[in-house]
């Protein structure tokens, strides 16, 4: 009977974290979330280096397919930076992520009355990936002609006060794929790199935050959801940390069953062969 | 024809690559804006790549839809969709309505579902490879469920846990990912070695 | 020459690099051994090909939806040899991929294995399918309606691995990953029958074809690794010791 565990149907699975996650998406549980000493020190990273007017650039570089980690992280880390009252630059540099940089920007308009073009500015997708950070890190200013809106950007205060990349106290970069950003970043002398990633890509970038390349480094929507707790607005990302946990909870149980039948079947086997 | 198609593209390579690649080294302002000046060449270049992925797509649905292939609709209705965001692309930007909204309530919920089924193959995969075979097996298996009961819930009821995970990130996880991508940086300097002074040419059909 | 003050050590390797990989391949030129160890993984793409053709299903291969970079040339290489067995055997090969600047390469890939083995006539160019941002769902509809016996994902791999691994293990097709990309690497590791892990993509392909370019690229390699971990060791003594000159020199 217990055999069965080893090959069930993984339909019933399916059907079961279809359950497990939708269920406290509906009606939250409120399961208790701490924070982990690695976001905290992420927080500080931000808390303690920006001032009032740095200049930092935001980078959103996620598709929608990884909106659910990414976003809720931009949200948190980039309502953090701007409650600092630092300028910000917005760039973007995955073809996908030009409406999360729009829906970003009316963010920081609405809810901390930043002056677009003052203290604020969104610039244009840039294909190539790392050799569009090259051309930030080699010629920030000929890169981009146009802001993300279309206009001309040498209309702009904030952009005519940029001489270069050098200008800037840290580059915050919210993606999924980790170090085609970092190579060419780490280039330019005195940026401080700040990372958010998915869950996935967290295995790659740890290495780079241990060695003091980066100083700041979350990971997946766990660690939007910490952040966004530490800044003292639970989002998107803390809602779903009961779906989350259920989850893991089911995945695990899956593992441990599907172990027990395995052994199981193991075992019947071997008394199979030994009776013969 | 020999010299466009297999030699012109190694010197290409050569020159565009050397000058990239010397700009890093060398602290000659007149070279380092001439490199800057290719790299963005290159932005307009990967964009370009974008509109020949647009051919190639068109000329495989095409196809499906001239031979009248069971999923001729599903290639119709690719290339209907392709019609109507290069046509509203075109017409408004992408800051008109229409195209944000077909962004907003078409591309995005369709793209992110996609990424959604990882969390059934993800179970599945689970389920499937996480059995006691052998040592290695249960390395894999115990660090799993380690890093799954590191945050959320678990780590207020197993305090533990999250010490022991990050210990387990930290050291043993963090020193193989370092070793791995020393191991996979240095072949990649090798590779494009070969690829920039044209000792390898098997992508152009030629072997070296 | 005006060079740049901060990046001496990084010249230092590159020029020892050079230096080393035309010594060993002049070397291996001259008529020397060269040996590298034995790679599961080529086996096991031989038997996944030999098992689809008894069993009269198509092979499928991805190389991911990452960025182009040099793992796609080693993926080329690996490419050439799965569609060089395939046309041997007169097994379909579908080819998934996410970028378009690939697609000429593949093409060009593929042509040549087929024309090598005297079958250019059996080479299908519309199984050389590009999806982009598609790729992923296209991809597992394929591998489904297909029933792949064989699936290979090498090359700039990200959470597309474990969607085609899945999709494949349904039908248990054998299955050999291969990616440089370390965030992957515990997916395909557990999903597949055989993986590439980072340097044995590249290594696979003097394995396959040993020619002075390839031996010698890997023997560079090799012996900068070994050159990496004497430096790793002294470094690690000195700095416990409260000594920083060798990483100070190491960052000029």
């Amino acid at each position: 009977m217990l055999e069965k565990l080893n090959n069930a149907d993984i339909r019933i699975l399916y059907v079961l974290m279809v359950i497990a996650a939708t269920f406290p998406l509906l009606w939250p549980i409120g399961l208790p979330l701490p924070i982990s000493e690695q976001v905290k020190a992420s927080y500080n990273a931000i808390e303690t280096n920006i001032k009032q007017n740095d200049l930092v650039f935001i980078g959103v570089d996620f598709e929608p397919t990884q909106e659910a980690e990414l976003w809720p992280q931009l949200l948190a880390v980039g309502r953090h930076v701007a409650s600092k009252g630092a300028r910000i630059v917005l760039v973007n540099m995955i073809a996908g992520g030009f409406r999360y940089e729009e829906r970003f920007e009316e963010v920081l308009i609405k809810q901390f009355d930043m002056k677009y073009g003052v203290n604020l500015l969104a610039l244009p997708f840039s294909a190539g990936r790392e050799a569009a950070f090259q051309s930030i890190v080699a010629d920030f200013k000929g890169l981009y002609k146009v802001d993300l809106h279309g206009k001309t950007l040498t209309g702009f205060p904030l952009w005519n006060e940029i001489k270069s990349s050098k200008d800037f106290k840290m580059y915050v970069q919210i993606a999924d794929a980790p170090d085609w950003w970092l190579r060419p970043m780490s280039q330019v002398k005195g940026l401080l790199l700040w990372n958010g990633t998915v869950a996935s890509g967290a295995s790659t970038m740890a290495p780079l935050y241990q060695s003091g390349q980066m100083c700041g480094f979350i990971i997946g929507m766990s660690g939007g959801a910490e952040y966004e707790v530490l800044t003292k607005r639970p989002g998107p990302a803390a809602a779903a940390m009961d779906a989350q946990s259920m989850g893991h909870a089911l995945i695990i149980l899956f593992v441990i069953l599907g172990n027990v039948g395995y052994q199981m079947t193991r075992r019947n086997e071997a008394k199979a062969k030994k009776a013969r | 024809m020999i010299f466009i198609k297999s030699k012109l593209p190694v010197v290409v390579t050569f020159v565009a690559a050397f000058i990239i690649v010397a700009q890093y080294y060398l602290d000659i302002p007149a070279w380092k804006s001439f490199a800057a000046e290719l790299l963005r060449w290159n932005v307009v270049l990967a964009a370009f790549a974008l509109a020949l992925g647009i051919g190639g797509i068109v000329r495989l649905h095409w196809g499906r839809i001239s031979r009248r292939d069971p999923s001729a609709p599903y290639s119709a209705i690719c290339l209907l969709s392709l019609a109507v965001f290069l046509v509203v692309g075109f017409a408004q930007t992408t800051r008109g309505k229409t195209y944000q909204w077909l962004w907003d309530y078409i591309l995005l919920p369709v793209q992110a579902t996609s990424y959604a089924t990882t969390f059934f193959f993800i179970t599945s995969a689970a389920y499937r490879a996480f059995r006691i075979k052998n040592s290695y097996a249960v390395v894999l298996m115990v660090s799993a469920i380690l890093m799954m009961l590191r945050v959320g819930f678990f780590a207020s009821v197993m305090p533990f846990t999250p010490k022991v995970a990050a210990w387990v990130w930290d050291i043993p996880t963090t020193a193989g990912m370092r070793a791995v991508t020393i191991g996979a940086a240095l072949s990649l300097v090798g590779s494009s070695f070969r690829v920039i002074v044209g000792l390898e040419r098997g992508h152009l059909g030629g072997g070296e | 020459m005006a060079l740049n003050k901060n990046v001496y050590f990084h010249l230092f390797v590159l020029v020892a690099f050079v230096a080393t990989f035309y010594y060993t391949a002049s070397r291996f030129r001259q008529g020397g051994k060269f040996s590298i160890r034995k790679l599961d993984a080529i086996a096991k793409m031989e038997e996944a090909v030999g098992r689809a053709t008894e069993m009269g299903r198509p092979i499928h291969w991805s190389y991911g939806m990452g960025a182009f970079d040099a793992q796609y040339f080693a993926a080329f290489t690996l490419l050439e040899y799965a569609a060089s067995l395939c046309a041997k055997y007169d097994t379909q090969m579908i080819v998934s991929i996410a970028l378009p600047e690939v697609v000429p390469m593949t093409e060009e890939v593929i042509r040549k294995a087929y024309t090598d083995a005297g079958k250019i006539d059996k080479y299908r160019p519309d199984d050389i399918r590009f999806w982009g941002g598609s790729h992923n769902p296209a991809m597992i509809g394929t591998i489904s309606r297909e029933q792949v016996a064989g699936n290979f994902m090498i090359g700039s791999l990200f959470h597309e691995s474990i969607l085609g691994i899945e999709a494949a293990a349904r039908y248990n097709a054998i299955q050999v990953g291969g990616t440089a990309n370390t965030h992957q690497l515990p997916f395909i590791a557990a999903g597949c029958d055989a993986i590439f892990i980072g340097a044995e993509m590249f290594a696979a392909a003097a394995h396959l074809q040993p020619n002075p370019v390839r031996v010698g690229s890997v023997s560079a390699e090799d012996w900068l690794t070994r050159f990496m971990i004497v430096l790793m060791a002294v470094g690690a003594v000195m700095a416990t010791f409260g000594n920083s000159a060798l990483a100070n020199l190491m960052k000029r």
